[in-house]
């Protein structure tokens, strides 16, 4: 009885190794971008005939990335949040495993769903110290973007987007849902011009707690993403 | 036949062990409902308490190294800050509320007097960052822990490496303020059978069931909700309380309803510490309630007491204050562990 069982379990482990071993594990990446070209932080890009804006600080957090091929589940990524640092190249990448190489679409949330948010603080890139969690009130900010520009009458001519929010009427998490063809590796590009044709900051330049504005604000994130081959 | 027995015996045995291991080591009196807080996201340990209150009283979580959250949140004021109307912080700021009492804090969803941070452990990272209180950041804290001649030891202990990183740190503090229970005063003592009333005492506690529990509920003194509770606007601080969060028109002047245990200590009283003693915030509720539309349902027509009732009730909430907690030596400073810091 226990001589059988114990060849039971042996032939589980070995299956589970097998199916495991047909799984790929693929990168994705991200690019940060102004324009198509690879974003600077700190440059300073024109925007119109008189007036340029610099980027100075980009986070975001990325969550449950999920690849599928005609309509079906085929991978996700290794972790459940990525979180993107303008500053840390290194970040730009996330790891994948896929059931094969095949896929024709994959989506992903920008932002953190309302579960984590709930759960508060934790570790990892959930760590306070990753500067994402507000500190006068709950919640985890999920995009982050600071810097300047001489369209906004603000001290310093600084904007500063953290954006974040879970809880009713202000939700600020956001889909993305991105086609890809061919089966090689992805690559997102992320446009940061996308968001400042969207956002006209010399109207909206600070929001920095869940309200109406950052819900607005937001909804412009899925349109900067866009997917690539590599 | 033999090992199916013993199998069966180990199986029963180890899920014995694994529902008696203890998330939380804290006793509470059996009186008290299920804590909101969940331990099993910050199981309890006695080294994480103790880790909990060093940090609790160091300066060195604030940018200069002056400001501990003990000095805002005194031992000796049940964890509030006696005398003070409004809080005072880092280079002799002021802030623009009364700094709340700490105890019974496992009971509590929500935190602040607008109940902006429903989290303890998160709760840490509003002084710790705020200008008018520690002006640093939980960047900056980490970093001078890592660089201490003692934290990254004890961490070791507890942790198994010495990694010292914003989660831990804020757990190990919101550790120490759960081990703040405060369960010994007279009313305990009755509640466990081992004291009883006196009549003005039994007086004092029908005018309270009658007119304060809806919102001050037993046995935490408190349902923790939110109310507005009839205070004039003061203008200068201008503080609508829990609409500046939810942004909600409704919640406008509401705050939260601070439990009625340890008042001995805790004053001066109101979000804004303006009265000094409870024969003002009596005076307020029976006289002062300042009708809008906010205003809690409850007091809608004030609270009618005798200045002999108002006497009864205030020799009832005489027995809520608890002198072992304030005085229990494991909330006090481990001074020990502060001298000698430079050295080894």
């Amino acid at each position: 009885m226990r001589v059988k069982s114990t060849y039971i379990c042996l032939f589980l482990l070995l299956f589970s190794f097998l199916v495991k071993a047909q799984k790929s594990t693929d990168t994705i990446s991200f690019q940060l971008l102004f324009n198509k070209a690879p974003l600077a932080l700190g440059k300073q890009y024109s925007i119109s005939d008189k007036d340029s804006l610099t980027i100075d600080f980009l986070k975001f957090y990325i969550s449950d990335i999920t690849f599928y091929n005609k309509g079906k589940y085929a991978g996700k990524s290794i972790e459940k949040y990525h979180l993107i640092d303008a500053q840390i190249s290194n970040s730009y990448t996330t790891h994948c495993t896929l059931k094969n190489k095949e896929f024709d679409s994959i989506t992903f949330s920008i932002g953190l769903d309302s579960k984590t948010q709930e759960k508060g603080i934790q570790g990892g890139v959930l760590d306070p110290t990753s500067q994402m969690y507000w500190t006068w009130q709950n919640g985890f900010i999920n995009f982050k973007l600071e810097g300047k520009s001489s369209l906004c009458s603000t001290r310093k001519n600084r904007f500063q987007f953290h954006i974040g929010g879970f809880q009713k009427p202000y939700q600020t998490r956001q889909e993305v849902t991105l086609s890809h063809s061919g089966s090689s590796s992805l690559m997102i590009g992320v446009d940061l011009a996308t968001f400042f044709n969207a956002i006209d900051i010399s109207q909206t330049n600070t929001v920095s707690s869940p309200n109406k504005n950052a819900v607005m604000v937001s909804k412009v994130l899925p349109r900067l993403f866009s997917s690539h081959e590599n | 036949m033999k090992i199916k027995t013993i199998l069966v015996g180990l199986g029963i045995l180890c899920t014995a062990v694994y529902c008696g291991v203890k998330k939380n080591i804290l006793q509470t009196p059996e009186y008290f409902p299920v804590p909101h807080y969940n331990f099993n996201n910050n199981p309890t340990s006695e080294a994480k308490i103790k880790l909990g209150n060093n940090l609790f009283y160091d300066p060195l979580l604030s940018a200069n190294n002056t400001i501990s959250c003990a000095s805002c949140h005194s031992p000796y004021a049940s964890f509030a800050h006696t005398d003070h109307d409004l809080s005072h912080g880092i280079y002799d700021s002021i802030g623009t509320r009364n700094a709340p009492p700490l105890f019974n804090l496992a009971w509590q969803d929500r935190f602040m007097w607008d109940g902006a941070i429903d989290n303890l452990d998160a709760q840490a990272l509003a002084p710790i960052s705020h200008a008018t209180e520690m002006g640093s950041s939980i960047n900056e804290v980490v970093a001078k822990l890592k660089a201490h001649p003692k934290y990254p030891g004890l961490f070791k202990g507890i942790y198994k490496d010495t990694l010292i990183t914003g989660e831990r740190v804020v757990k190990v503090l919101a550790q120490f303020q759960l081990s703040l229970l405060s369960s010994d005063s007279k009313y305990d003592r009755v509640q466990k059978g081992t004291a009883s009333f006196t009549t003005k005492e039994i007086s004092g506690y029908n005018i309270f069931t009658s007119n304060c529990a809806s919102c001050h509920a037993e046995p935490l003194f408190s349902t923790f909700r939110f109310a507005n509770n009839g205070l004039e606007l003061d203008p200068i601080l201008n503080d609508i309380g829990r609409q500046k969060i939810t942004l909600n028109s409704r919640d406008s002047l509401h705050f939260k309803i601070p439990s009625l245990r340890n008042l001995k200590y805790t004053f001066p009283y109101m979000h804004d510490g303006r009265f000094n003693t409870l024969r003002e915030v009596l005076k307020h509720y029976t006289q002062k309630i300042k009708n809008s539309p906010t205003l809690s349902p409850e007091l809608k027509n004030g609270i009618s007491l005798t200045k002999n009732q108002q006497t009864d009730l205030i020799a009832f909430l005489a027995t809520l204050n608890d002198r072992d907690f304030i005085i229990s030596q494991k909330h006090q400073i481990n001074k020990s562990f502060f001298t000698n810091t430079e050295g080894n």
